[in-house]
């Protein structure tokens, strides 16, 4: 069955070839993003929170 | 460490009138989208004027949405963070000026065109070719500013935010472009290059991932921003957050044909956009709970704290509308909720729960560091969250309601699916009406929550001074090993070997004989040489990696590669296919010059919105309306006008079907043919002129570009126009209406008397036909 749904109509094979690829660089970046090192991660993190020169107003 | 130190200040006075602009053009898109709800439920309210029926308001509705508020809102976010992510001040003042009074002067040109009826005639892609100039000049402004801010970065670590916002610059002005691609024939009217199925592709490739780039990325980016920043502490999991924006970027750009299931479109597109669209779970939740699970520990302040509960609440709608996407993109689902108010619940989950939300829960937080003065009243901006939410609520639910109804009345079939059991199209409607009514409560509630905040914040700004943020930096110079140029980019094992890969995958798929053999074993070779590439030098393709996280310009190369791959497999083989080819068993004959006129005033009128072109492989829909729509029957139709939502029933075989007189009829009251019906009067129709002169240059287009229209000159269209003008009018007269035949009401009866007419060919013979004047 698969044999024809495949290969009668080629078209069908762009979805297939299409997942395929997708999920080959699905794999390549998470492999990537496990890979990164304790403390570049946290770095990485920590940015937005390292930008304040003033505290923000408060009615107090 | 140099010890070279300097203060910078940031540009906060753009970022302010950004902020101050999308709560304006907020207000304006919401009480718009409150009218035209009303309309639907009171057919007087469109008040018998062309600028305020609801075809011509509810492009401004969307595109006022779109556009303009959020847009401004994108750009107030974008330019905040950036600087501060950048730790440099934006690159230009005067391109940062530009940028804001250009897009302005764009907004106030669509709100004035869109209501005169000057429309492209696509969806969320309505404005005229000079507005689009415009927006791509500003964009290409917007994306200078930002990547040269970049450039000059003292922070050398690119946050994911940014990563988000690079994938918007470069994605959305390809999207803007290739669906914009236009040859004028006027300065306020084009024709669209595509035609036909591929136009509907290429819309729908566009329309989707304007919402996915648009919409998403850089509110996506925002979010990692702003709501470490409120909840005062790091992402969740920084690690996620790359997988999901590698992820979604990748996938989101296949989903577009999802919008023309069980259409004419060949089926290997609508399986590719079904099954990305599946996919799209994964990212989009991925994200939902990064997001989520960054206010853990700060939970305690979601009860006083209305910045973090419209974060939680925006976050929670970005993980509803995402998983309600993909399920509407099931084929069986989608059949019974496309064209139906279903789909116009998920589109407002999206952009009043998540987009909404976001920008309220972001401009809570902006305006005290902005203006230096606390929020006038935490109060009110709870206030405004739970009358936002109850309204949210209620019209999507009514929505829900209302388009499971109609969809399921509409499908409905008996005595063994030979016949329809509503086969009126107005007993559906009509069983909504309850729903349609709910749906303003809950518009109005949404608007009155956002009156709120303005008036929250207008009250915290007034007389306040507004200051710049500042900070104190170490200036020193990027070491050289930390640079990737273009070479180090391209010609590094990771891309060579992807490249080389996805190369001899295509002469695999595509070419013949030996080739394709010979395509077959390169892909094998390649990926097992990447693999023992990889454990041979896995520390260098770590190094080339780390180098990526600090470069931005091979990043934004890579970016565009990504999302390109996608948009180039739907569309290149679709707009590369011989036409005559493949019109399945039917070929449209062109439009008479005076049909394409009445074509064009259906455009004008905002038809398309309520009215579809396309009948579906569906059962239900083929007993109807007639047999299914084939792709051959709108190949000369620039633009398609398969439509996405009917407020009243498909017109694709809609000619022949009723007397010209009905028509004259319908469209002067069109309770008078049709009880219940929630159409407007166009009584301008009968008093305004056709325009005559403007169908030579029209048809000049055409020709251009490969409608097979013979070499008129102005006095053979003159003729053409005349001769059927009088022939129509003569059979109005004949049934007691009188009409002078130059009124457009009689071109637009022409255009309508001709939708579903076409020729039965053997498709391997299939050739332009010309028709003579």
């Amino acid at each position: 069955m698969f044999d024809r749904v495949i290969y009668a109509d080629w078209h069908v094979i762009f979805p297939v070839a299409a997942f395929i690829v997708a999920a080959i660089f699905f794999t390549i970046m998470c492999w990537r993003a496990l890979r990164m090192s304790r403390g570049q991660v946290e770095h990485f993190a920590r940015l937005p929170l390292e930008d304040d020169a003033r505290p923000p107003p408060s009615h107090d | 460490m140099s010890d070279r130190k300097v203060t910078i200040e940031y540009n906060d006075r753009v970022v302010r009138q950004f902020l101050l602009a999308a709560i304006l053009w907020g207000v304006v898109a919401m009480l718009v989208g409150v009218l035209i709800a009303s309309q639907l439920n009171f057919w007087p309210l469109n008040f018998n004027r062309a600028w305020l029926t609801f075809g011509r308001l509810r492009p401004l509705h969307t595109n006022a949405a779109i556009f303009a508020f959020v847009g401004n809102m994108m750009f107030a976010g974008i330019y905040y963070s950036t600087q501060r992510l950048a730790k440099a001040r934006l690159a230009s003042d005067f391109l940062s000026a530009l940028h804001f009074w250009g897009w302005q002067a764009i907004i106030v040109a669509a709100a004035i065109t869109l209501p005169l009826g000057l429309t492209r005639g696509k969806e969320y892609a309505e404005l005229i070719w000079p507005i689009n100039v415009a927006v791509t000049v500003i964009w290409v402004v917007f994306a200078v500013n930002f990547f040269w801010t970049l450039a000059r970065r003292n922070e050398p670590s690119l946050y994911v935010a940014l990563w988000f916002y690079i994938a918007t610059i470069v994605t959305v002005a390809m999207l803007y472009i290739v669906n914009h691609l236009s040859l004028p024939t006027s300065w306020t009217h084009s024709y669209p290059l595509f035609g036909g199925v591929q136009d509907a592709l290429v819309q729908w490739w566009y329309g989707h991932n304007a919402v996915a780039f648009f919409l998403t990325t850089p509110i996506l980016g925002i979010m990692y921003y702003f709501v470490p920043k409120a909840a005062e502490r790091p992402v969740y999991s920084y690690r996620l957050s790359v997988i999901h924006f590698w992820s979604l970027v990748f996938v989101y750009i296949w989903a577009g044909p999802h919008h023309l299931l069980n259409t004419a479109l060949p089926g290997w597109l609508q399986a590719l956009g079904m099954t990305f669209s599946l996919m799209l779970w994964a990212p989009s939740w991925g994200g939902m709970l990064n997001g989520l699970l960054t206010l853990r520990g700060a939970w305690d302040r979601m009860r006083t704290d209305p910045v973090l509960k419209f974060f939680a609440a925006g976050i929670t709608f970005y993980g509803m509308a995402t998983f309600e996407g993909p399920l509407l993109a099931i084929k069986s689902v989608n059949a019974l909720a496309h064209y139906t108010d279903w789909i116009i619940g998920h589109v407002h989950g999206g952009t009043l729960g998540w987009n909404g939300f976001m920008a309220a829960g972001m401009f809570y937080w902006l305006v005290p560091r902005l203006w230096n003065r606390p929020l006038y009243s935490s109060a009110l901006a709870n206030l405004h969250f739970w009358i936002g939410l109850v309204g949210i609520l209620l019209y999507l639910s009514a929505m829900w309601t209302s388009g499971i109804t109609q969809g399921l009345m509409l499908n409905a079939t008996a005595e063994h699916g030979t016949v329809l059991v509503y086969p009126n199209f107005l007993d559906t409607l009509n069983a909504i009406r309850p729903m349609l009514l709910m749906r303003v409560v809950g518009g109005g509630l949404y608007l009155t929550g956002f009156l709120l905040l303005a008036y929250n914040v207008w009250r915290t700004i007034a007389g306040a001074e507004a200051v710049n943020g500042t900070i104190e930096v170490f200036v020193e110079p990027r070491p050289a090993s930390d640079r990737l140029g273009v070479r180090g980019t391209v010609l590094s094992a990771p891309v060579l070997f992807s490249g080389l890969g996805l190369l001899s995958a295509c002469l695999w798929m595509f070419a013949g004989g030996l080739l394709n053999l010979l395509g077959l074993f390169a892909t094998i070779a390649f990926i097992i040489l990447a693999i023992a590439h990889y454990q041979v030098r896995s520390r260098a393709w770590g190094d080339w990696y780390d180098k990526l996280l600090v470069n931005s310009a091979p990043f934004t190369v890579l970016t565009v590669l990504a999302v390109a791959i996608g948009g180039l497999i739907q569309i290149v083989p679709t707009v590369l296919v011989d036409k005559a080819a493949n019109v399945e068993d039917r070929i449209e004959v062109p439009y008479t010059p005076l049909e394409l006129a009445g074509r064009d005033l259906y455009i004008r009128e905002g038809c398309y919105l309520c009215h579809s072109q396309m009948i579906r492989t569906l059962v239900p829909d083929v007993l109807r309306y007639g047999d299914y729509s084939r792709l051959g029957e709108s190949i000369y139709d620039h633009p398609f006008q398969w439509g996405s939502k009917r407020n009243g029933p498909d017109l694709a075989r809609e000619g022949g079907k009723y007397p010209s007189a009905w028509h004259y009829d319908h469209l002067l009251d069109p309770r008078s043919t049709s009880v219940g019906s929630i159409m407007p009067r166009y009584p301008w129709l009968f008093d305004q002129n056709t325009d005559v002169a403007a169908l030579k240059r029209k048809i000049d287009v055409l020709r251009t570009l490969g409608v097979p229209y013979p070499a008129w000159s102005a006095a053979d269209i003159a003729a053409s126009v005349d001769n059927q003008e009088r022939q129509i009018a003569a059979d109005l007269r004949a049934q007691q209406r009188l009409i002078a035949p130059e009124k457009e009401v009689v071109a637009l009866i022409a255009y309508l008397q001709k939708l579903g007419t076409s020729v039965r060919v053997q498709p391997q013979l299939a050739r332009r036909p010309s028709t003579p004047p």
